[in-house]
């Protein structure tokens, strides 16, 4: 018996479905599935045991076989990133803006991106879309250009570090009026524009740095003060002896922990950890 | 070409134009390397094998037909009444026909909207029917020709829901079912597939073009189901060239003539094929499909063989060998005739 000629044997490239969906910058593959499937009536379990039973892929391929079938299904760019290389490790999928997605439901990482859509000045967060103040416009470029180039983003600690102080320094009442008075869908949003120029002056401008040269740097109230006083620098609003409690905070956790604080010396990594322990 | 079964190749068809190739002199084609003597060739016989609609009668008939037809398409009947069914003999040229009304619909579609990316717009689609059809199976047939996912697991009424999603989305507007002969809607199967077909017109918007063997006196049409459906739909059947009258002749001597100045051999002179007027007819029985088939065999003989020339010794002699007879070829049904009993 003659076998068949090696050619004969190769299965038939897959036929992209007829209903074709570009795949948004920053979105997921899982995102685009769901999307691509759902354009053409369909499910991904479907067109999964439509592939098994086609013989056009077995059951127990790995991921990257099922991705490569994908991206023919969506006539994908060989291109075009399977995934997205993120700045600061995995983050979470977030909703893409609704702006941008012509209203189709899309997630991704965003991995460069900080709360506000800058293409259509929009909130981005929670998928509330309302549009967003000059002062977070121009927070969300900072964060683009200072944070992200230094490999910060959204759900990083520094970031997070940077939030909690803006949350503890403003205070609850005015960070409420805010969020009531420029409809910005999250309390998160309406401290956006303090958590990034207060990241960018710590983290990206090395004020922690500096914070750590200072002449009583061995202690932590006048690192209280010089934090209220950044904060006092970008609202009146601020009550600067919350971010004293919070150092004091600091400091009585350490000093329960029987160890000295000290905030000289060391990465920034380093301090912050420190600081945030 | 194979049929255009799937919509990449049904897409190919449509934007393919094929082109005359230039014809060479005997000095020219002596100058021609091997290589480009082969291409030469086969460019050639690539054009003997062309899709390319003449203006028959028939074919005149089904432009007037389709004119009613997509002008009816623009009113907002709300159950299905755009629909027509080109029936006839086997090589009447029912595929060609319907395929080029497709054809012709896409591009004028296309053109109307060149905003909307190719890959978004589908005006037509063309299915063959599977034989001995069932609900589901014609739905099967709808989703490999789209490129749609399915499973065994999937209703028919399931894969119906989903072609008419894809076929809405993608702004189809006419389809075309092919080889219609093989629902038999007077046995169970047949006749829910005849009832699942006219239920899946009735939720597109879109004209419908039927094409099959004596579609009138077959089953799809027959059985409560079928009655339905051809009660909407206009039926016309395609039933080639006739040698009654002076006029049906002289209708048949044109048409020899055109494809004698379509034959691309080098010797072929002007009006050559005009004696083998009588011959043509009485050995293909006047159907355009058989005609073709016959003089395209010749001409390839005759490029094969540098004789570049035909005549009606050459066609006698192909017609023997591959076995097309006169008595094989059946008599034209009657005149062409219009039938347009629109519901």
């Amino acid at each position: 018996m003659t076998l068949p000629a090696p050619d004969l044997l190769r299965p038939e490239p897959l036929r992209p479905l007829p209903i074709r969906r570009r795949r948004y910058a920053d979105e997921s593959m899982s995102s685009y599935i769901y999307r691509l499937a759902a354009a053409n009536g369909t499910t991904t379990t479907i067109v999964r045991t439509w592939l098994i039973q086609t013989g056009a892929l077995s059951p127990h391929v790995d991921d990257d076989a099922w991705r490569t079938a994908w991206r023919a299904l969506g006539d994908l760019h060989p291109a075009a990133p399977d995934h997205l290389k993120l700045a600061g490790g995995g983050m979470p999928d977030r909703t893409l803006c609704l702006r941008c997605t012509r209203g189709q439901r899309a997630s991704g990482p965003l991995s460069r991106w900080g709360l506000v859509c800058v293409k259509h000045g929009c909130w981005i967060a929670a998928g509330d879309g309302h549009r967003a103040d000059v002062r977070s416009l121009r927070a969300e470029r900072l964060f683009r250009r200072e944070l992200v180039r230094s490999g910060i983003t959204l759900e990083s600690a520094e970031l997070r570090f940077a939030q909690r102080l803006v949350f503890l320094t403003i205070g609850p009442r005015w960070i409420e009026k805010q969020h009531r008075d420029h409809a910005t869908g999250s309390p998160r949003a309406a401290v956006y524009a303090s958590q990034v120029t207060i990241a960018v002056d710590l983290f990206v401008r090395d004020g922690l740095k500096e914070l750590a040269r200072h002449p009583t740097g061995h202690r932590l109230e006048p690192c209280a003060e010089w934090i209220a006083a950044r904060i006092e620098a970008i609202t009146s609003r601020a009550e600067p002896w919350r971010a004293g409690a919070l150092l004091n905070h600091l400091i009585i956790q350490q000093e329960r922990a029987q160890s000295t604080p000290d905030l000289t010396g060391g990465t920034r990594a380093d301090i912050l950890h420190r600081l945030t322990r | 070409m194979a049929v255009p079964a799937t919509l990449e190749a049904w897409r190919e068809f449509v934007d393919r134009s094929p082109t005359k190739p230039e014809m060479l002199t005997a000095r020219q084609v002596r100058a021609l390397s091997d290589g480009a003597r082969e291409q030469y060739d086969r460019d050639r016989l690539r054009w003997l094998s062309a899709d390319i609609v003449l203006e028959t009668p028939d074919v005149r008939n089904l432009r007037r037909l389709w004119t009613m037809l997509s002008a009816e398409s623009l009113t907002d009947a709300a159950t299905l009444s755009r629909a027509l069914a080109i029936s006839g003999s086997p090589t009447f040229g029912k595929s060609t026909g319907v395929m080029w009304i497709a054809k012709h619909h896409e591009r004028q579609q296309r053109q109307r909207h060149p905003l909307i990316p190719p890959a978004e717009l589908q005006p037509s689609v063309y299915v063959v029917t599977p034989p001995a059809t069932t609900p589901k199976m014609l739905m099967i047939a709808f989703c490999n020709t789209l490129g749609l996912p399915h499973t065994r697991s999937q209703t028919a009424q399931d894969l119906a829901e989903q072609v008419v999603h894809v076929l809405r989305t993608l702004r189809t507007s006419l389809v075309v079912l092919d080889e219609i002969h093989n629902v038999h809607s007077n046995r169970q199967v047949g006749a829910e597939s005849a009832s699942s077909l006219k239920l899946f017109a009735e939720r597109l918007d879109a004209a419908f073009l039927f094409a099959g063997i004596d579609l009138p006196r077959s089953a799809v049409f027959s059985g409560p189901a079928g009655e339905q459906l051809a009660g909407r739909t206009m039926s016309y059947t395609m039933v080639g060239y006739s040698s009654r009258s002076v006029l049906d002749r002289t209708e048949w001597g044109t048409l020899i003539s055109t494809l004698n100045d379509m034959l691309p051999l080098r010797d072929q002179a002007a009006g050559a094929l005009q004696p083998a007027a009588g011959f043509l007819f009485d050995v293909t029985g006047g159907s355009i499909g058989r005609l073709r088939s016959l003089l395209r065999r010749t001409a390839i003989d005759a490029i094969r063989t540098g004789h570049e020339r035909i005549d009606k010794n050459d066609l006698q002699r192909v017609a023997t060998v591959t076995g097309i007879v006169a008595d094989a070829a059946s008599p034209p049904a009657t005149n062409p005739r219009l039938e347009a009993d629109s519901a």
